[in-house]
């Protein structure tokens, strides 16, 4: 097989725990930048009312929830395309190896599709984890909906923070993903 | 979090409450005397303009709804200016590091007329007493001159951020605030 369109491994992917550390640290920032234990919580929300503050609060919250979880999705992501590229460049006979590297040929791993071609070839191996697959489509418009600037009315439910963080877990748990570790 | 640690937390909440207790409904009372205040002098700054028909001056009802004061009942104050409409709406008295705020909104704009310490040119940082000796959070520590020991407030335009301000209000001031939420 050939081996071309193989590409060089950054390193620089996130854990889902380095991720989930990162939220926990920005949004206690947050709950404090909103409390009267920012020093300069009195100038800053100078006559701002109870309801006026929460807004606020909430709204970033919101926001921050929406940026954690892109990141969370494109680990998901770069977990899958990691394993893709590990598989392609071994020999190993496992079923799934096989159907990567048949998908793979001589294309560029940029061209593969993660859900209508990656996402579906572990779909038809482990068909018990399809419902995992299904929420990880659904999910993956969620990012979409939000990497290409929210402008249409969503065909699907948003996700918080902790849905998303959930789904990844249990997506890592199920897939034995090369290169996870 | 072990039972004791949760009995400790009820009594030093409840204690703190205790001993911040207001009277909410004198508070409320108090608020409302200066919200009168407060558009008695935007009565006299536009009375010329109203008698010689130039604008016309209309008082609504609507209702707030603050933690601790409850639901009350408080006048919108719309100014009609030849089809354009400013609309003078109470905020509450449940602010920080204020008594009271009023927003005026026009087609192109807001300004937020504020009730605040007499003389204050700028919102303050609130300085806590701690002693250094001891263990204790900062923010346990009582704030100097709290809000129920200053006596006097008055009304003052806050301008936006950054750099609040809050500006004396006359007449003058009143008008360009209007000019401001009718221009933009």
């Amino acid at each position: 097989m050939a081996s071309s369109g193989l590409i060089s491994l950054s390193e620089e992917h996130l854990a889902l725990e380095k991720i989930n550390t990162q939220y926990n640290n920005v949004e206690n920032s947050v709950m404090l930048y909103f409390s009267s234990g920012n020093p300069h919580f009195s100038e800053i929300f100078s006559l701002y009312s109870d309801d006026e503050l929460l807004e606020e609060r909430n709204g970033c919250l919101v926001e921050h929830g929406f940026s954690a979880s892109m990141n969370v999705l494109a680990a998901v992501e770069a977990a899958f395309r990691i394993d893709f590229e590990l598989r392609c460049r071994n020999t190993d006979l496992e079923p799934i190896s096989n159907r990567l590297r048949m998908m793979r040929g001589g294309r560029m791993q940029s061209s593969i599709s993660f859900t209508r071609e990656i996402l579906s070839a572990w779909e038809e191996e482990h068909p018990n984890g399809t419902h995992v697959i299904s929420a990880l489509r659904e999910a993956f418009q969620f990012r979409n909906w939000l990497a290409h600037g929210r402008y249409w009315v969503p065909n699907m439910d948003k996700m918080d923070y902790g849905d998303v963080y959930a789904l990844a877990e249990s997506t890592f748990e199920f897939f034995p993903l090369e290169g996870l570790n | 979090m072990t039972r004791q640690a949760f009995d400790n937390f009820i009594k030093k909440t409840n204690a703190k409450a205790e001993s911040a207790k207001v009277d909410w409904h004198e508070r409320r009372e108090e608020w409302l005397d200066y919200l009168g205040e407060f558009y008695d002098m935007v009565d006299g700054f536009i009375s010329d303009y109203v008698k010689s028909c130039q604008m016309s001056c209309i008082r609504t009802k609507t209702t707030l709804n603050e933690r601790n004061i409850g639901s009350y009942d408080v006048d919108i104050l719309s100014i009609e200016i030849s089809g354009i409409t400013i609309r003078l709406t109470p905020v509450g008295t449940i602010l920080i590091g204020g008594k009271g705020r009023v927003d005026m909104v026009g087609p192109n704009g807001k300004v937020k007329f504020v009730l605040v310490p007499e003389g204050s040119t700028g919102p303050r940082i609130a300085i806590r007493e701690a002693e250094c000796n001891n263990n204790n959070d900062i923010h346990d520590c009582p704030e100097t001159d709290t809000e129920e020991s200053i006596r006097a407030w008055e009304w003052r335009i806050m301008t936006s951020p950054p750099q609040i301000s809050y500006l004396p209000l006359d007449s003058d001031a009143f008008y360009s605030a209007m000019l401001e939420v009718i221009n933009g």
